[in-house]
């Protein structure tokens, strides 16, 4: 592009341009150089408030707190990019299982499978190549044996995650177990707090606000919390209403932590997603 | 490429003469030992100012195209034409007056023929129906609005208490409630609006589709927006396990009105209410939060202890009116249970306007937390005594 230093030589003393060394050549190019710069400013500004457009990424973040949504933690510029030239479909239908699962998955770097489930059990999956799937299983039974008041509580969701991108502890000597309050992990899996605080602010802002996240399930076993296949040994009974259950007189974990397949983790988002 | 930060960032006069002259030394001309005053200096220098208007106008444009940078006529522009959003402009204090006529005169008003004046703030006002004042007789209820819109518009009980126009003998003038003007959104909570309209587009009842409806109210009887002159808090419940919502609603002053609850209620179920949730909207319980508040510090020569209690109780009031409903979470581990209003807020306002007034603020007694529940409020009832120490003389 001709800027105005290239027309400066139409503007100015023949003499000036023959001897293009003069100090008045100079002295106008310069100031010509600058206003040359403003105007490259404001082209590539221009260009800057469209997401994907041309090379730049420096102005995704912006472009994001604009349209209402975060980068996800190893995405992709270009991935980012087309998420918020999405931006009003996606919150067209916020609040929306497909749309909460989007963006959990969005959000985590390792794209996994994110299923949704209400108690009524419907399951709403985002499968790590994008497509999503609704399928209705009504034997989920989270906590119909150690919370049956619990029935009526239709607009209660859990969300799940396969595979978790953290590893979970070997046992409590386990080293990163033990140095898991100086790394800021959790003390279920090695949850980062970036992370954990970045997935509950999704959730608040992503869910209906008059629905409540029971749980958050990270589970490496894909065979868990499959529709049609709830009966199977390691998905929920009943009785994970609480995190132990008594057996004869003895408190044990209600839930699967582990199974052939992997490990689950769960995380109870304070007031179910606030 | 320019950088994206540099982009949104414009250079002053000063930033872009020095690159100028940078430029032409580099290029071989002395410009940094020029004579200040000097022909080819002071071109130099004129370029450099409308360069650098230019500079600032180009930031400025560019930043229209993103929340959180656009600020000012350009956030309107993005506000508007994008979020199809308009910022709510300032709004008139508007209330009622009493006349109480002594005398023996007739004095009929024409609508917004009358001025009245607070003889404290010095604002204006007119009446905006006709009225008269008959002898021996008292009148109640005419209504009035300020001039000027804006938030110095704002008047206390019986502040209103000199009439300008017309002459009416005898006749004494008063507003019996505190009246509030507003100004126009600012900038942070404009853009608050316009991110929350993105949830108004589902149907799916985020809470920002709550937020967007509360923000956008009308008044059920005046029609005029409810925020943030009758309702500048509110609290969207965040989950539930049986489809509910709660909304809570506060005004500066404590409670929400029937009518500011009504305009909330309605627009919820315009605008954010999916089917089958129900959605309760009410207003926040009040609880007088009562101390006395004992402000040490020094102030300036002219500036007297009544003064300074003045502005320290007109600090406090603004925390309080816009204190959180239902208060903070502490943040401090040796108190993790708490929620509530923290007495540290109160002394924070205090010590603000000690130092608005060029005075040193040295330490509060007497402003202690005050616990409260998501559907509190606290309302103002503190008392400050201010104790005026010398110089350098710390509190003991």
């Amino acid at each position: 592009m001709r800027g105005i230093r290239d027309t400066l030589r139409n503007a100015i003393p023949l003499r000036w341009i023959i001897n293009a060394m003069s100090v008045g050549y100079r002295y106008l190019w310069v100031i010509a150089a600058y206003a040359d710069l403003l105007i490259d400013q404001a082209v590539e500004g221009i260009y800057a408030w469209f997401p994907g457009y041309g090379p730049r990424t420096d102005n995704l973040a912006a472009i994001g707190a604009t349209r209402g949504l975060i980068q996800g933690e190893a995405e992709t510029a270009a991935h980012f990019a087309l998420r918020l030239q999405n931006w009003l479909t996606t919150w067209t239908n916020a609040g929306s299982s497909s749309v909460l699962a989007e963006q959990i998955q969005s959000y985590l770097g390792n794209t996994p499978v994110v299923r949704i489930v209400t108690r009524a059990g419907l399951f709403v999956t985002r499968a790590s190549n994008g497509t999503t799937t609704q399928a209705t299983d009504p034997t989920w039974n989270w906590d119909s044996v150690s919370n049956p008041e619990r029935a009526g509580w239709w607009s209660d969701l859990w969300i799940i995650v396969y595979p978790s991108e953290w590893a979970t502890y070997a046992n409590t000597s386990d080293p990163n177990y033990v140095n898991a309050f100086v790394n800021g992990w959790g003390i279920g899996h090695e949850a980062g707090r970036v992370a954990v605080d970045a997935i509950l602010r999704l959730v608040a802002i992503w869910k209906g606000a008059h629905s409540y996240v029971v749980a958050i399930v990270f589970s490496t076993d894909p065979a868990l919390f499959v529709p049609g296949s709830l009966g199977t040994a390691g998905n929920p009974d009943g009785n994970w209403g609480h995190w132990s259950k008594n057996v004869n007189g003895i408190q044990v974990p209600a839930r699967t932590t582990a199974t052939a397949g992997g490990t689950v983790r769960y995380w109870e988002p304070t007031g179910g997603g606030s | 490429m320019i950088a994206f930060a540099n982009l949104v960032s414009a250079s002053n006069q000063t930033q872009v003469r020095a690159t100028l002259v940078s430029l032409l030394v580099g290029m071989g001309i002395p410009a940094d030992q020029w004579r200040v005053g000097g022909p080819l200096s002071s071109i130099l220098t004129a370029c450099s100012y409308i360069l650098a208007t230019a500079s600032l106008l180009i930031a400025q444009a560019i930043g229209s195209g993103f929340l959180g940078i656009a600020k000012g006529p350009w956030l309107d522009l993005l506000g508007q034409y994008v979020f199809g959003v308009t910022r709510p402009p300032a709004v008139a204090a508007a209330g009622q007056l009493t006349f109480v006529n002594a005398g023996g005169g007739v004095y009929p008003v024409a609508a917004f023929a009358g001025s009245f004046r607070d003889s404290t703030t010095g604002q204006y006002y007119t009446n905006t129906a006709p009225f008269t004042v008959n002898p021996t007789s008292t009148l109640s209820g005419v209504n009035f609005q300020a001039l000027q819109a804006g938030s110095a518009s704002s008047a206390t009980p019986g502040a209103i208490d000199t009439i300008v126009s017309p002459p009416m003998a005898g006749v004494t003038v008063s507003n019996p409630l505190a009246v509030a003007g507003a100004d126009a959104l600012d900038d942070a909570t404009y853009t608050i609006l316009c991110q929350s309209k993105l949830g108004a587009l589902s149907v799916r009842g985020v809470r920002t589709a709550y937020a967007y409806a509360i923000l956008t109210a009308l008044d059920s009887v005046t029609q005029a927006p409810v925020y943030p002159v009758e309702v500048n808090r509110y609290l969207v419940s965040a989950s539930s396990h049986t489809g509910t919502v709660s909304v809570i609603l506060a005004s500066p002053s404590g409670p929400a009105s029937g009518t500011a609850i009504a305009g909330v209620a309605a627009n919820i179920e315009a605008i954010a209410r999916p089917d089958t949730v129900t959605v309760t909207t009410t207003s926040a319980t009040t609880v007088t939060y009562a101390p006395t508040v004992t402000v040490w510090c020094a102030l300036p020569p002219g500036v007297t202890a009544a003064q300074a209690q003045a502005a320290c109780a007109a600090s406090v009031a603004t925390v309080l009116a816009n204190y959180r409903i239902g208060g903070v979470l502490a943040s401090d581990d040796t108190q993790s249970n708490f929620q509530g209003l923290f007495g540290g807020s109160v002394a924070g306002a205090c010590a603000q306007a000690i130092a608005a007034l060029g005075g040193t603020y040295y330490s509060s007694q007497g402003a202690p937390d005050l616990a409260l529940t998501p559907g509190l409020v606290a309302t103002n009832g503190v008392s400050v005594l201010v104790r005026v120490l010398s110089t350098g003389v710390m509190a003991s």
